[in-house]
């Protein structure tokens, strides 16, 4: 293969204005995933609806948020995008083809993974520089000192010292795992990072380096990203566009901005209240969620957040709301826009 | 008032070949009846240690030492492993971030919750069954027959945390220890938590010390804070106190890192704390966060730095922060 990635140039001029450019580059169109769970003897056979009827799109140079609880269905997304899992029904295309007839190496490179736990993901036997250039001997790009020059320069862009190159997994701290998994990432040029949940396992002043770093690489770079967190805060830090899921649906989603200043969905605002800001002035926050708890093998009918919707009426109980379009978000909610004044939207 | 546990000058070093880590260098700790007590810090910082060294479940190996460590008078330090045994669980309970790891997976929810009570109390198999029932009740885990039939992997993240604090108050303990007990929870299910500690210390009066890396969590939850950084404490206070006006600068960086919603708008960048945590296995001189401080002056790296007490609150910094943080926003 030629060495089309071998410089760290920009790929368009200006990344910022890129945002502005929206020609989708990876897109899902109506996904659904279905997994089947075995009950075991004697017992009926459940299914769990993990990914129901999502569409989602990714433009050039720009970080779409998925923000949602455990369960959400948020990482099978990412698992789906990164071609690692089949939708049951639905299609995606990466810049306009489906990725269903794009060669595995192909997709591979162009779409690469940036894990939780760099640990697990990380081989313990390999030194960092190995690491790195790992996927540039799998895929054959270039020779070996040009693949060798490529590892060191992205090493140094993910701002580990020099002394560290050769330095295992073992003998790096967690931040700088983190790196390690974002340069690798990073080596083959990909048109799109899938970020799930990559600095939930870190301290706040690590994840605040590491969302500086992807910030900064995204900006150099211009690569378009999908980030997966639970975390609202993290995610408006770094998404352009954030997109709310809850049981395999996404109820919300717009420009982060204003998703942020102006949550329609009740869930929504649930998720943006359960952020603890170090005010002690405020204490914890009555969250009205009841008590129960989100379940994927057993969705309510009608909309699917209201047995824990503080704002439920029997509408909500009987048929599930179609999106509509509020300020400009997409909202799956039939009260939305008569929620009444946010309470944190006030605050500012 | 005597103090429920009082610990003075802690330190725990875990012998390593050719030397040793100083995991926790003179910890003071105090805790009161029905008091919150926050220990926060980022990992590697001690506060795990510290609470390991009060149980006395410190790796093999590790020593610990103090000039008191007491427990409603009892001298924990001279105390047996069997009398020890006879505390943990019983008076001083404990729950961890991963309840998972800490539950056996090879028995149902009920054995073990029944286990504590039967250990420590001697009870039948009926009455601790019946105690099990009223702590999962209790703990906001509807169902309770039914779930005490189950294995742990069937239940959520979310349950397996509300078992085990339920297991930690299966004896009514003067102090629970939870140890980032909200860590691997997703946020909504993380508050809910947190109102369940709350209004279970109210009910029973017990004294929570609450070990975290959230700043968010300590904010909100705590009467007080102790900061804690290379196995030191270098700020505490009331929660108002050391988050209102942060006087120590780790505590001040610590919190311009935090992603806060709304701060966005500005398109502010986050502050991160550059390097890491120094290495734990020398002794060093003057300030510990010196390395990483931007206010840092020669002198900080050289003198011993004393936490130095206002009010009652305490800070170990030479050239400390004075900036007032949510004290405008108060009146809103």
């Amino acid at each position: 293969m030629a060495l089309p990635a071998f410089t760290l140039k920009p790929k368009h001029d200006s990344p910022r204005k890129q945002v502005c450019d929206m020609t989708a580059i990876l897109e899902a169109k109506g996904i659904s995933r279905t997994y089947t769970l075995s009950g075991g003897m004697m017992k009926k056979s459940s299914k769990l609806q993990a990914v129901r009827d999502v569409s989602l799109y990714v433009n050039r140079g720009e970080t779409c948020g998925i923000v949602g609880e455990s369960g959400c269905g948020k990482s099978t997304v990412a698992r789906i995008l990164l071609g690692l899992e089949q939708p049951d029904a639905g299609q995606i295309t990466l810049d306009g083809q489906a990725i269903a007839s794009i060669p595995r190496a192909e997709l591979s490179r162009r779409v690469q993974p940036v894990f939780q736990d760099p640990y697990s993901t990380l081989n313990p036997r390999r030194s960092i520089l190995e690491t790195v250039i790992h996927p540039l001997n799998v895929h054959k790009v270039g020779d070996a000192p040009s693949r060798d020059r490529r590892a060191r320069k992205l090493l140094d862009q993910v701002g580990l010292p020099k002394r560290s190159f050769h330095a295992f997994p073992n003998q790096l701290s967690g931040g700088q795992r983190q790196r390690v998994a974002i340069a690798r990432a990073l080596a083959l040029d990909p048109d799109i990072l899938v970020c799930d949940e990559p600095t939930s396992a870190l301290d706040v002043s690590i994840q605040a380096q590491i969302l500086n770093l992807i910030q900064d690489l995204q900006r150099d770079l211009g690569v378009a990203m999908v980030f997966i967190s639970h975390n609202l805060g993290v995610i408006e830090h770094v998404a352009d566009r954030v997109a709310v899921m809850y049981l395999g649906r996404v109820v919300e989603t717009g420009e982060t901005r204003k998703l942020m200043q102006r949550p329609e969905h009740p869930y929504t605002r649930a998720l943006l209240e359960s952020v603890l800001t170090p005010d002690p002035e405020l204490g914890l926050p009555d969250l009205d969620l009841g008590r129960s708890f989100p379940d994927p093998t057993n969705i309510p009918s009608g909309c699917s957040f209201h047995p824990r919707c503080a704002f439920r009426t029997s509408v909500c109980e009987d048929s599930a709301p179609e999106p509509r379009q509020i300020h400009g978000a997409s909202v799956e909610c039939h009260l939305a826009g008569n929620l009444g004044e946010n309470r944190l939207a006030t605050v500012d | 008032m005597t103090k429920l546990l009082d610990i003075k000058n802690l330190r725990v070093e875990i012998p390593i070949q050719g030397g040793a880590v100083h995991a926790v260098r003179g910890v003071d700790l105090s805790i009161d009846r029905g008091e919150t007590l926050c220990i926060v810090g980022e990992s590697g910082s001690g506060k795990s240690m510290s609470s390991l060294a009060v149980m006395n479940l410190l790796p093999k190996g590790a020593h610990r030492s103090a000039d008191r460590m007491s427990f409603l008078g009892t001298d924990l330090l001279r105390l047996s492993h069997r009398g020890m045994a006879r505390i943990r669980g019983d008076r001083i309970g404990m729950i961890f971030q991963e309840p998972m790891t800490s539950l056996n997976p090879a028995y149902t929810i009920g054995n073990q919750l029944q286990e504590v009570y039967r250990r420590h109390r001697r009870a039948g198999r009926a009455a601790a069954r019946d105690r099990a029932i009223e702590l999962l009740e209790l703990v906001g885990i509807p169902n309770a027959p039914l779930r005490l039939r189950q294995y742990p992997h069937q239940l959520s993240g979310g349950l397996r945390q509300r078992v085990m604090i339920a297991m930690s108050l299966m004896c009514e303990p003067d102090i629970l220890i939870a140890d980032e007990p909200t860590s691997a929870l997703d946020v909504t299910v993380q508050v809910q938590i947190l109102h369940l500690l709350k209004d279970l210390q109210t009910k029973l009066g017990i004294a929570v010390i609450l070990i975290t890396h959230d700043l968010g969590v300590v904010a909100r939850t705590a009467d007080r804070v102790a900061v804690v950084y290379a196995g030191q404490i270098l700020e505490t206070g009331t929660a108002r106190q050391v988050f209102g006006t942060p006087r120590h600068p780790y505590t001040a960086r610590l919190l311009d890192s935090m992603p806060i919603p709304g701060m966005m708008r500005l398109r502010r960048k986050l502050q991160a704390i550059p390097g890491t945590v120094p290495s734990l296995t020398n002794d060093f001189q003057g300030c510990a966060f010196a390395a990483r401080c931007d206010r840092a002056r020669p002198e900080c790296r050289t003198t011993e730095v004393p936490l130095v007490r206002e009010d009652g609150h305490g800070f170990a910094c030479l050239h400390p922060e004075t900036e007032a943080r949510f004290a405008q926003k108060a009146g809103v």
